[in-house]
């Protein structure tokens, strides 16, 4: 027993559980949430945090990698408008897990607040968004969120201008924040987020998303994280009765990066679909890991995926797809292709099917290649020097997913993935 | 002289594939290989464009008074060198437009000239894909991704005409071609001929040389020079045939 005691260093969750004592009393939130962080963050204690021997973190080791000892963020401005610059939309900003602007400029019928100004009031309605759950990333997200944004559209309501989430970490501390999208009825938003910094924090959101029968949400992210940045994001979206949600997500510059989403298709004729790309460079480690769950009849789900990695880079996608004995004639596919550019970069891919009915369309597909030859001859015998030429046939192969972007967005993205490629390839020259 | 080529050993995967091929071709000439397969066509055409794998034992390729060799493909390209080729490679997500253009403008930095300007690129575009009869639409497609085998190389003719080179290599452009497409490619590749412009015509068969008339043949086998004659030889072959007339030489 004793040998035992002098092994025992502070672990990461008995950090976390020591900064929660800390600074429990400053975070937002009426009498009823205190419980349920408490909740939560045992729940973390509990289970641990994320490591390899947990399926669903196969292939990225949260543990091993958790900077240990960081305080929480402290707020702060956001440096810039970043990867879009000079686009409209309504803005709303997130600094080390801080709101630091929220538009004033909205149409009616949509309301953009801050999460912490919104939990000061009696606003009951979103406790059923703020519960621990069995999911280590949403648990910790619980029990440390600062704030994050409330977005709901009213029925009806077709907002024009995107809305746009700017979340920036510019301290080496953690940040966690919390979203909550409610679409009503019949209510469509485009939403863009854009993440961004660069110290070695820990940058964490957790997203509840809602479309409520008829709403149509399309959802865009670029990832644009660099340095020794560590980023977890995690989606909850439920799917109602023909309502239809489509995800647009452009990730690589991060240390680590760990997107997760999870589905429920939870009325007849909602879909699903999501489109990522990223591209993985050296040290660079990025993680799409999704779990979709038709519910209901005659629902649809779509993944793509779409990625390179180059170096030490590591890529790793995986996709679940559940379908529930009442989802007959449910169609559902999945493709995950990526390209290894050198030899010691990783792509693990990892679809999954689970069927309980018996009228189902379900299909998946993984491929992992090298560049083509051939190609990379024929474009250089035009002249195009070797690089370039490896860069312009990445990013076509990526296309396939930034081909989806809505304009004004796409040619900003595909300039930032362009330079973000340039600096993956290099590890490949 | 446009291009000399002395003694030229060639190895692909070990297995020696030019055995001793000297050719000479001057500024503005238009010269014929023919040569049954397996004779070394393609491959004097991929070491001609400097592609891996293609191993020079021995010998030596001079280019406009430069050792071709010591240049990369990207670097023979910006110098003048153009590789029509027999399969033409699909890239998908690149439109044609969007390739040429790249391309274009890297042989133009290489050279260390200004850039082409997007109004005068688009104007001489226009020109050059309504020569070859080729669509707005189809240039607008992914490089050669669904295309046909004649629209291919049409396209690799508007890409040469787009480029011009000083020197294009024809590697078997008239395979697969029906007699419209190939008096279409023939036409475009006539138009491109002039004194400072070299062509080197691979083929396997004398038709193509009814529309674009070389001013020397030369048949290669078994990795060689094995006979040179001016045009009326493309003709003796297509008579005889490549066995009686290598044995004869």
């Amino acid at each position: 027993m004793a040998a035992l005691e002098t092994k025992t260093e502070a672990s990461p969750e008995s950090a976390l559980v020591a900064l929660f004592a800390k600074v429990r009393g400053t975070l937002p939130g009426a009498s009823w949430l205190q419980p349920l962080r408490a909740e939560a963050l045992n729940r973390v204690t509990r289970d641990g945090l994320p490591h390899r021997r947990v399926e669903s973190w196969k292939y990225t080791d949260l543990r091993n990698k958790f900077p240990s000892g960081l305080d929480l963020a402290s707020g702060g401005n956001a440096l810039g408008a970043g990867v879009f610059e000079g686009l409209k939309a309504h803005r709303l900003s997130i600094a080390g897990g801080e709101v630091s602007g929220v538009p004033d400029d909205v149409p009616d019928g949509l309301e953009v607040l801050s999460l912490a100004e919104a939990l000061a009031m009696p606003s009951l309605f979103l406790r059923q968004w703020l519960q621990p759950t069995a999911d280590a990333v949403e648990n910790l997200n619980l029990a440390f969120a600062t704030d994050g944004a409330l977005i709901r559209v009213a029925k009806g309501l077709q907002v024009k201008l995107p809305v746009l989430l700017h979340s920036s970490l510019n301290e080496a501390a953690m940040a966690h924040t919390r979203n909550v999208i409610v679409l009503e009825e019949g209510a469509e938003l485009t939403l863009v987020e854009l993440d961004d910094g660069d110290a070695a924090g820990l940058a964490s959101t957790v997203t509840a998303i809602s479309l409520e029968p008829g709403a149509r949400l399309r959802h865009l992210r670029v990832t644009a994280n660099e340095g020794a940045s560590l980023v977890v994001r995690a989606d909850a979206i439920a799917v109602a009765r023909d309502a239809e949600y489509r995800g647009i997500v452009a990730s690589s510059g991060a240390a680590l990066v760990r997107q997760q989403a999870t589905a429920r298709l939870t009325g007849a004729g909602a879909a699903f679909s999501y489109a990522c790309a990223y591209a993985a460079g050296e040290a660079q480690h990025t993680d799409f890991t999704l779990e979709v769950a038709h519910e209901a009849p005659h629902t649809t789900s779509r993944i793509v995926a779409k990625g390179v990695a180059a170096g030490t880079g590591h890529g790793v996608v995986q996709g679940r797809v559940i379908v529930k004995p009442a989802a007959q004639k449910s169609d559902s596919h999945q493709m995950s292709r990526a390209l290894l550019l050198t030899p010691h970069a990783e792509i693990d891919q990892k679809p999954e099917l689970e069927i309980f009915a018996d009228d189902v369309k379900c299909g998946h597909g993984a491929a992992i290649g090298a560049l083509d030859t051939n190609q990379l001859f024929y474009l250089r015998a035009r002249g195009i020097p070797e690089n370039e030429a490896r860069n312009l046939l990445v990013a076509a192969f990526l296309g396939e997913v930034t081909e989806r972007l809505p304009e004004p967005f796409r040619e900003p993205v595909e300039a930032w993935l362009a330079t973000r490629m340039a600096h993956v390839t290099r590890a490949a020259s | 002289m446009m291009l000399e080529i002395n003694d030229l050993h060639v190895t692909v995967g070990g297995k020696e594939i030019l055995k001793g091929l000297t050719l000479a071709l001057g500024e503005g000439e238009v010269h014929a290989i023919m040569g049954p397969n397996g004779s070394g066509k393609s491959t004097l055409s991929y070491v001609l464009a400097g592609r891996d794998g293609y191993e020079v034992t021995h010998g030596s390729v001079t280019f406009r008074g430069r050792n071709l060799l010591d240049l990369k493909a990207d670097e023979r390209a910006a110098a003048g060198i153009f590789l029509a080729m027999q399969y033409p490679v699909e890239i998908p997500g690149v439109t044609t437009i969007n390739f040429l253009r790249t391309a274009l403008n890297a042989q133009l930095k290489a050279r260390g000239e200004p850039e082409i300007d997007a109004v005068t690129f688009l104007k001489r575009f226009k020109e050059e894909r309504e020569k070859l009869l080729m669509s707005d639409e189809m240039v607008k497609r992914a490089v050669n991704v669904g295309f046909s085998g004649g629209e291919k190389k049409r396209n690799e003719v508007l890409q040469m005409a787009m480029l011009r080179p000083r020197l294009a290599v024809l590697d078997e452009t008239d395979s697969g071609l029906d007699i419209d497409a190939l008096k279409l490619v023939a036409h475009g590749v006539n138009a491109l001929r002039a004194p400072e412009r070299s062509f080197l015509v691979i083929t396997h068969y004398q038709r193509l040389l009814d529309y674009i008339v070389p001013d020397r043949v030369h048949v290669l086998a078994a990795g060689r020079i094995a006979k040179s004659g001016g045009p009326e030889l493309a003709r003796e072959l297509e008579a005889r045939g490549y066995d009686e007339i290598i044995k004869a030489a």
